[in-house]
């Protein structure tokens, strides 16, 4: 374990990961404002009468006491902040709950403070209970993690040229982080994503406003597919690795279709 | 330089082996070994043929997908429980602790494991396919889920409800009750705890 300030503390976490382990206990990931991902036990979690058991369940809002240890941290006296009850029932809203969770902890550094992505991540949480735009809220909560993270992608100026995009249909570069002016015509191979005019838009206003800014956006559905695999080829590029909540997401919303 | 005692290999490979079982950590494997050591060799005996008995002589159930020692369990086999209500659980554990109730007199199904998105565990992981094909070509009227009470047990019983209302089949779906657990303290139960044990309060008569 590494950088932590303080061998007890306490702090507020999303948990974000749970594993059995043993014949009572849990191993469990916690993103934390000030010291970033935290991998923990949680001692006796699965036993009924447990204090702790109750409040550890995955996108819980928590509060709790922390004592870093040489190899994994241990969790104690944890109270819930708030459980989002409000997406515990509907499949859409949990699938893109849990992805949320896992591309933040991808993104988490061990003993590192963001305090931005926490609250993020919080925010975002509230938000997915009450609204309706799964995938629009998915896609703004996408770009702020990047831009809480260090990754912002470039949306106004071309990254092969420096110059300013002109209006028209473009294209996305993962390689390097941003639009690519349809004529630079980049030399080296660079695999290129469409983006048309309205994709580019679409992501400058979610990239620039808060969520509450985009409850009467009007998005057609090419337009959010599009901003969708610009997306995620970007964060799969960054990350490095597969998300593996990506596939159940993927499921839910092609129930929704049908 | 002779040879420590643990470093014999009949002890070590020993040790290896009950390390791999779950919750055994090293020095409880080390106990386990000294402890069979001093054991009379009928009860050593005993024990390993204990051992390649489960692997020879069980199975999965045909129908219900839980433990057996032959090709349809002794549950599903018993006519005198209801054939028509299925409780679904996620491991074969499951269906000894509700069985240990005494009060359940349906039949199982077994899914071996929960949908976990982020472990890459997805529907077709499961026995869900399986459940519905039961669904299809039974008389089933309740189909009770017994997932545990955290978020994946919840996506997971979601994900039944949803598929299982998309069958043409008029069933009754239900969720095993959430509420305060014996000789708990209310002080330290979390609040989607107490949420469900409000909602489902009971009047007492």
């Amino acid at each position: 374990m590494r950088n932590f300030h303080q061998n007890i503390f306490n702090t507020e976490a999303i948990v974000v990961r749970i594993n059995n382990f043993g014949e009572s206990d849990r191993l469990i990931n916690i993103i934390t404002p000030k010291n970033g991902l935290i991998r923990g036990i949680a001692k006796g979690a699965k036993k009924p009468k447990s204090r702790i058991g109750g409040h550890l369940d995955l996108l819980k809002f928590i509060k709790l006491s922390v004592k870093i240890n040489k190899n994994l941290a241990s969790f104690n006296q944890t109270e819930t902040l708030n459980s989002f009850n409000g997406f515990r029932n509907n499949l859409s809203r949990m699938s893109r709950g849990i992805y949320m969770g896992e591309i933040a902890e991808k993104l988490s550094v061990e003993g590192a403070e963001n305090i931005g992505l926490f609250n993020l991540l919080v925010k975002s949480l509230h938000f997915l209970e009450k609204t309706n735009h799964f995938e629009l809220i998915t896609r703004w909560y996408e770009l702020n993690l990047l831009k809480v993270s260090g990754f912002s992608p470039e949306l106004n100026m071309c990254v092969e040229t420096g110059k300013e995009i002109q209006p028209g249909n473009h294209l996305f570069s993962s390689d390097k982080g941003g639009i690519v002016d349809i004529n630079a015509n980049p030399s080296d191979g660079t695999p290129l994503i469409p983006a048309s005019m309205n994709t580019i838009k679409l992501l400058r206003h979610l990239n620039k406003f808060e969520w509450e800014d985009h409850y009467k956006v009007l998005v057609d559905n090419q337009t959010l597919y599009n901003s969708k695999r610009i997306l995620r080829e970007y964060i799969h590029f960054i990350i490095g690795n597969p998300i593996k909540s990506e596939y159940f997401m993927d499921e839910i919303f092609h129930k929704e279709k049908i | 330089m002779s040879d420590t005692n643990s470093s014999l290999p009949s002890i070590e490979r020993l040790v290896e082996a009950f390390q791999r079982l779950p919750g055994i950590g090293p020095k409880s494997a080390q106990r386990l070994t000294y402890h069979l050591i001093r054991m009379k060799r009928e009860e050593s005996e005993e024990l390993a043929s204990a051992a390649i008995g489960i692997k020879d002589n069980l199975m999965t159930c045909k129908n219900c997908f839980n433990i057996s020692e032959e090709k349809i369990c002794g549950i599903c086999r018993d006519e005198n429980r209801d054939h028509t209500m299925i409780c679904v659980v996620e491991e074969p554990l499951n269906v000894l602790a509700i069985e240990r109730s005494r009060i359940y007199r349906g039949i199982f199904h077994v899914l071996y494991g929960v949908i976990s998105p982020v472990h890459a565990i997805g529907p077709e992981d499961l026995k869900i396919s399986e459940l519905i094909e039961r669904i299809n070509h039974n008389d089933i009227k309740e189909i009770i889920l017994a997932t545990n009470p955290n978020l994946e047990g919840e996506a997971t019983a979601a994900y039944i409800r949803d598929t299982v209302s998309e069958t043409d089949k008029n069933i009754e779906i239900s969720r095993l009750a959430r509420g305060l657990p014996s000789g708990s303290d209310i002080e330290y139960v979390d609040d989607s705890t107490l949420v469900h044990a409000l909602n489902s309060r009971s009047s007492i008569k």
